[in-house]
């Protein structure tokens, strides 16, 4: 199995770090790239959501959102209980599992096109969605633990902070123009990978700065890094097959239960809970999860999804 | 770390472990899942180790300068 390339922008970030570098990014251009990425997930969303539109498509999207919004419930007592996080910490990290990634998604589906096997097209459409939720669960579980609960401003944070603004977005642009996307997709679909190598490198320098406070729970962030997708596949899986979608479906929402955000959490945690150390939840995601999906998860959660077909 | 944490990182390792050596030797999926459970099960033997009161202890005495017995 072939290794996402930018995946290697993420080590040169945490080795530029080790052999003390002064490489840095722009804070702008951090801004600029994270911008873009969300645009570009909402934007290809949209364009498969106008393509693919069909009844069949709401009870798949509900599932999909309480996956979503299941994930993160159950990361955040492990964290905030096991493993002694604190409320902002542990629901930033549970915000990140809660996510997806794009670039496990990607291996996914490389893995599942190399084996032949089919899969819904409009696939991008459930990744965007399951941006969301977590995000929201997220920020209420941190808001909730931490200080009095004002529901206008808590509601307009969940809803109105950059991640969600763009992402919806963007959806719904993709949705509305369709075919027309064409004119754009040149800079949102040809450079995504190309930007996401850039942020990832950002990630890595980010991820290299925090690895002291990954020292002290590093057995319990290893454990969860790999428990946690297990956990998210299995969820994801059975999910899959009961509302409907193929073989290679189902392996998809496994892979996105399994994975763990680093492009939209990161963004939008930031801005919400700025005192959380969201380096914890990127290195785990980045350095424990996205590895062990790619490497270990992938192969043994479409292996997971035939055998479960046969009885569900 | 704390108990509670140390004992969820090796009930997770070894209970990985013991699921990848079944899917191993029932299937054709290999080893690797067994050998990501064996990881973390000897990254919490290591932290236990490295934490352990009597390792403490050697090393807070090593830090004790000796005193010299004086003669009466």
């Amino acid at each position: 199995m072939q290794l996402d390339i930018v995946v290697a922008f993420f080590v040169l970030g945490i080795i530029a770090r080790v052999v003390k570098s002064d490489l840095e990014l722009p804070k702008s251009l951090y801004q600029s790239l994270t911008i873009f990425l969300l645009v570009a997930i909402g934007l290809k969303g949209g364009v498969a959501l106008s393509e693919h539109a069909s009844l069949q498509l709401v009870p798949q999207s509900l599932a999909v959102l309480a996956l979503g919004l299941i994930l993160p419930l159950v990361a955040f007592p492990l964290l905030a209980r096991v493993g002694r996080f604190d409320n902002a910490d542990a629901a930033s990290i549970a915000a990140h599992y809660g996510s997806v990634s794009v670039g496990t998604y990607a291996v996914a589906v490389a893995v599942l096109e190399a084996r032949g096997i089919a899969y819904e097209v409009y696939f991008p459409l459930f990744v965007v969605l399951l941006e969301m939720p977590a995000i929201a669960v997220g920020i209420a579980l941190a808001r909730n633990r931490g200080h009095k609960f004002h529901w206008p401003k808590l509601l307009h944070e969940m809803f109105c902070n950059q991640g969600i603004v763009l992402m919806t977005g963007s959806l719904l642009i993709g949705y509305w123009a369709g075919a027309r996307t064409e004119t754009i997709i040149p800079l949102f679909g040809d450079l995504f990978h190309g930007v996401l190598a850039l942020f990832l490198l950002q990630m890595g320098i980010v991820a290299a700065d925090r690895i002291a406070d990954i020292r002290m729970t590093a057995p319990f962030l290893s454990a969860f890094g790999v428990l946690m997708p297990l956990l998210g596949a299995a969820c994801g899986a059975l999910l899959g097959l009961q509302v409907g979608f193929s073989v290679g479906g189902a392996t998809l929402l496994a892979v996105l239960g399994a994975s763990a955000s680093y492009i939209a959490v990161p963004a939008v945690m930031r801005n919400a809970l700025p005192q959380a150390n969201h380096g914890v939840a990127i290195a785990a995601s980045l350095g424990i999860t996205f590895p062990f999906n790619v490497l270990v998860g992938i192969p043994l959660y479409l292996l997971g999804v035939e055998w479960l077909s046969h009885i569900v | 770390m704390d108990r509670g944490q140390l004992f969820f990182s090796a009930a997770t390792g070894t209970s990985i472990m013991a699921a990848g050596a079944a899917l191993a030797v029932s299937s054709t999926f290999g080893w690797s899942l067994f050998w990501v459970g064996a990881a973390i099960t000897a990254l919490t033997l290591a932290s236990v180790t490295l934490q352990s009161p009597r390792r403490k202890s050697a090393y807070l005495l090593a830090r004790i300068p000796v005193r010299q017995n004086k003669r009466s």
